[in-house]
C-alpha cells in the first residue's frame, strides 16, 4: 500500500516531463552550445568575434535555466494543461538543478582556461560530467530514457579523445551529440503524447 | 472478563483509528496526488485518478468539508479551470495517515 502511494507520488512528479517538451528544450539549448562551441573555435584568431561568441555564450549559458522554464511553460500551458491537465510544483527549497548548471558552466570555464591546447582530452571529460548530469536527470526525475543520453555524452566524449580531435571540437561534439539525442527522444514522446491524448469535450 | 481493547497494541489501535476520509480508495490516490504538488486542477486529476467527473466531484467536497483541501474556480484566458491544493490541516493528516498505514502492516502476518 505505501509503495502504491509512493508511485502516484513519483508518477505526479514525472508529469513535467510526459510530453517531451522539458526534453526538446533542453536538448536544443546543449545543441545550442555545441554549435555556440564550434563557432568559438571559428572565431579563435578574430579577437572582436571570439570575444563575442564567449561572453555571448557566457550570457546564454547562466540564463539558460530560465529560458528553458519560460519556453517549457508556454507550451504546455498551449498544448499539455488543456488535455490533460495543469499542475503547479512545490518550488525545491534546494534549487539543485540551478546550482548544477552554474557548478557545470564554471567547471567548464575554467577547464578550457587552464587546460593547455595539447591536452587533446577534453572531449572524455565533458562527456564525463555530461554523463553525470544526465544520470542525476534521470535520477532526479525518475526517467530511465535519461540514461541514454548520459551513456552517448560519455561514450561520445572518450571517441573524440580517441580520434585526437581538438579540445573545443570535442567538447562541441559532446554537447551536440546530447542535444540531438534529447531532442529526438523528447520529439518522440511528443508525438506518443499528442497520439495518445485529446482535450477533454464540454467544460471541465 | 477483561475487555478485549486492553490487549490491544498501539500498532493495532493506529488500524482502527485510521483516517477512513482518505483510507477510501479514490480518496487515497486524490491525497496522494495533492500531496505531491503544489495545485493541480480538475482535469489533471480526472486523468490521474480515472474517475467519472461527478465521482470527483464528490470526492473533492468531502474532503473539502474535511478541511483537506481548498478548491478554487478560476479563469485561465477564458477558460474555466478548478485549482485544487491540499491544506496544510491535510498534509498533516496525510503524514499521519500514512505513518498509520506503515505501523499497521508491519504486525500483519506475510
Amino acid at each position: 500500500m505505501e509503495e502504491n502511494i509512493n508511485k502516484i507520488i513519483r508518477q505526479t512528479r514525472r508529469y513535467w516531463y510526459e510530453d517531451g517538451f522539458a526534453e526538446i528544450a533542453i536538448g536544443l539549448l546543449f545543441s545550442f552550445l555545441g554549435i555556440g562551441l564550434y563557432l568559438q573555435k571559428m572565431a579563435a584568431n578574430h579577437f572582436g568575434w571570439l570575444m563575442v561568441v564567449i561572453f555571448g555564450l557566457m550570457i546564454f549559458t547562466f540564463s539558460s535555466s530560465l529560458i528553458v522554464k519560460w519556453i517549457v511553460t508556454l507550451l504546455k500551458q498551449r498544448i499539455t494543461y488543456p488535455r490533460t491537465g495543469y499542475v503547479e510544483y512545490i518550488p525545491q527549497q534546494d534549487n539543485g538543478g540551478r546550482w548544477l548548471v552554474i557548478a557545470f558552466s564554471l567547471g567548464l570555464a575554467i577547464l578550457t582556461l587552464i587546460i593547455p591546447d595539447t591536452f587533446g582530452g577534453m572531449g572524455s571529460i565533458v562527456g564525463l560530467l555530461m554523463g553525470m548530469i544526465m544520470a542525476y536527470l534521470a535520477y532526479r526525475s525518475g526517467m530511465p530514457r535519461f540514461m541514454i543520453a548520459s551513456v552517448l555524452a560519455i561514450a561520445v566524449g572518450i571517441l573524440t579523445t580517441y580520434l585526437s580531435l581538438d579540445d573545443i571540437i570535442g567538447t562541441a561534439i559532446v554537447f551536440s551529440a546530447v542535444g540531438i539525442s534529447l531532442l529526438v527522444s523528447g520529439l518522440l514522446t511528443l508525438i506518443t503524447y499528442l497520439r495518445e491524448t485529446n482535450p477533454p469535450k464540454g467544460e471541465v | 472478563m477483561p475487555n478485549e481493547n486492553y490487549d490491544l497494541s498501539d500498532d493495532v489501535r493506529d488500524l482502527v483509528s485510521i483516517d477512513r476520509l482518505i483510507h477510501e480508495p479514490a480518496r487515497l490516490v486524490i491525497c496522494a496526488i495533492l500531496y505531491a504538488v503544489k495545485n493541480a486542477d480538475f482535469l489533471y486529476l480526472l486523468h490521474q485518478t480515472g474517475l467519472t467527473r461527478g465521482n470527483l466531484s464528490s470526492h473533492l467536497s468531502k474532503l473539502e468539508k474535511g478541511g483537506y483541501i481548498n478548491i478554487e474556480k478560476t479563469y485561465h484566458g477564458k477558460v474555466p479551470r478548478t485549482i485544487c491544493q491540499m491544506t496544510e490541516t491535510g498534509r498533516e493528516a496525510f503524514d499521519i495517515y500514512r505513518e498509520h498505514l506503515k505501523r499497521a502492516t508491519r504486525i500483519l502476518p506475510e
